[in-house]
């Protein structure tokens, strides 16, 4: 009962890993690239926005206490 | 200006490339640039990334020749600045590697911003040029499609990525590994080889190890290049650029002692001495005026400096990482133009690689030097590696015209040393049987002994220059 176990997690193991290419793997490399780039993009633009909104919301404030009092 | 010979041959090394090829005519180097180049080549120079990178000193310089080869497949001719050696990344040092890394990815920022991009990674495509790392291959752009992926991506991790992380993370003798793999360290057998910790390192996380992943479970399908599904943003690709830039500048070297990092200090030479060899070494320099000199068995390049210091191309080859790191971080911080540190295990050099053994060349290939310097390492040579005299005597005249050597008695502590753990059974190694097995292949010009030791130091002329 463990041999069929052992064999199958074994199967399975090196169907995961894969046999060698036989084409250049350069195709993972351009998926991976474009998720990566993408995640990386995402917290580039969030960094970018960031420092806009808080700028534009330190400009209120001051805005604010130098304002009109009435 | 006279049309150039009809039957041009590539250089041995230059096949790769469809769209021109390395040849050489009359000693100086020349780039056939093929028709189907020729868009992407007019859009360098026409775009003005050419003149920018040239003017920052990232790539090398060329000026088109008027006329072409003969041959149907040649647009243009151009002949670029030559480099006086070649050196190949598996005789880089840590520093130079990730230094030719961030070259490139400087290159490709501002290429990008000028609606091109670098089609190949290759680490090969760098020279060291007055102490400066720089990009040699012209013909390494191609017109960017917008929102393309960058197709240089995986060569450049391969090339440059996979061999710093293992160097740093695990042992710098790792860079060796560049020797076996002509197209970079595989990203799978990286991946394996590399700490567990570095799975915790975004980083290294996905540009090793999930790319690796990544690359194994694509490697039976077929993906279209043109599918609009390939599809990255300006920002994306911004932002890989950047981040590997970032991380890169970021990698380092442990702090790690080798058995020759504080060499100078426990040397055998009292100060006086010292002076005394370096004057020699000026008076041999003096006498000859070599054009190019190698320093085996550089260590941190003081001796190479006396050389590189009067304007002579020097080399400065060592065995240890640490000198060469040593001697690199001087090189830069300096600014020094005339050294190149490089690695070199001398009784176990690189010989001719790649395709039909002609791709990369070895030392031999690469030479004669006008001088060698073997200062501190016959001793090593002959002792510690069992090598006759006659042997290194024979090697050594094949690598160089003229040679100042160093050869250190028994009676020397330094080589008391190396005998200290092991048989005396060196009868041959004295100062007559050395002098003798050197005189088959030198002619002995001067001899003298070190001031305040019983080293002697010698200029030697290759027989039948």
């Amino acid at each position: 009962m463990y041999k069929y176990f052992f064999s199958s997690v074994a199967f399975f193991v090196f169907l995961s890993q894969g046999v060698s290419a036989y084409i250049d793997p350069g195709t993972g490399s351009f998926v991976f690239q474009m998720i990566v780039g993408g995640v990386l993009g995402f917290f580039f633009v969030i960094k970018l926005y960031f420092r806009r909104i808080k700028s534009f919301i330190l400009k209120i404030f001051r805005k604010n206490k130098n304002g009109v009092t009435k | 200006m006279e049309s150039l010979n009809k039957n041009v041959s590539a250089v041995s090394s230059s096949f790769r490339d469809k769209a021109g090829f390395v040849f050489m005519e009359k000693g100086e180097v020349y780039r056939q640039i093929n028709h189907v180049y020729k868009e992407n080549y007019n859009f360098l120079l026409s775009s003005g990334l050419y003149d920018r990178l040239v003017e920052k000193k990232l790539i090398i310089a060329h000026e088109e020749m008027v006329d072409t080869t003969k041959e149907r497949s040649c647009f243009k001719v151009i002949k670029p600045e030559k480099a006086p050696f070649i050196s190949y990344p598996y005789e880089w040092t840590f520093s130079q590697l990730k230094e030719a890394a961030l070259c490139l990815l400087k290159i490709q920022k501002i290429a990008f911003s000028f609606g091109m991009t670098l089609k190949d990674a290759s680490a090969y495509n760098f020279q060291f040029l007055k102490g400066k790392a720089i990009l040699i291959d012209s013909l390494s752009f191609e017109k960017y499609k917008k929102n393309s992926p960058w197709i240089a991506y995986r060569q450049f991790c391969q090339h440059f990525l996979a061999p710093l992380a293992l160097s740093s993370k695990l042992d710098v003798r790792f860079l060796q590994l560049s020797r076996l793999f002509i197209d970079g360290i595989p990203l799978d057998l990286a991946s394996k080889s590399l700490p567990i910790k570095t799975k915790f390192n975004f980083f290294l996380l996905s540009h090793i190890h999930l790319h690796s992943k990544m690359q194994s479970s694509y490697s039976q399908k077929n993906i279209n290049l043109n599918n609009k599904k390939n599809y990255i943003s300006k920002n994306s690709f911004l932002a890989l650029l950047y981040n590997l830039e970032k991380n890169i500048s970021k990698m380092k070297l442990k702090n790690f002692k080798s058995e020759w990092s504080d060499y100078y200090s426990f040397t055998n030479y009292t100060k006086d001495s010292y002076t005394f060899k370096k004057e020699i070494i000026n008076k041999f320099l003096k006498k000859v005026s070599p054009k190019t000199v190698w320093d085996l068995g550089s260590n941190n390049g003081e001796f190479a400096r006396l050389a590189s210091s009067q304007g002579i191309l020097t080399y400065a080859f060592d065995i240890d990482y640490n000198a060469l790191e040593k001697n690199y971080y001087r090189v830069a911080k300096e600014k020094e133009k005339n050294l190149l540190p490089l690695f070199l295990d001398l009784k176990n050099p690189s010989s001719n690689l790649g395709w039909a053994h002609i791709e990369r060349d070895s030392l031999e290939k690469r030479g004669p030097a006008d001088m060698i310097f073997a200062l501190a390492l016959v001793h090593h040579l002959a002792i510690s590696n069992n090598l006759p005299f006659k042997k290194i005597a024979e090697y050594f005249s094949k690598l160089g015209k003229y040679l100042v050597i160093e050869f250190i008695p028994k009676e020397d502590s330094k080589v008391k040393k190396l005998l200290s753990s092991r048989e005396d059974i060196f009868l041959e190694y004295k100062k007559e049987s050395f002098e003798k097995e050197f005189s088959n292949y030198f002619i002995i010009k001067e001899s003298l002994q070190i001031k305040d030791s019983k080293r002697f130091i010698y200029l030697m002329e290759i027989k039948n220059n």
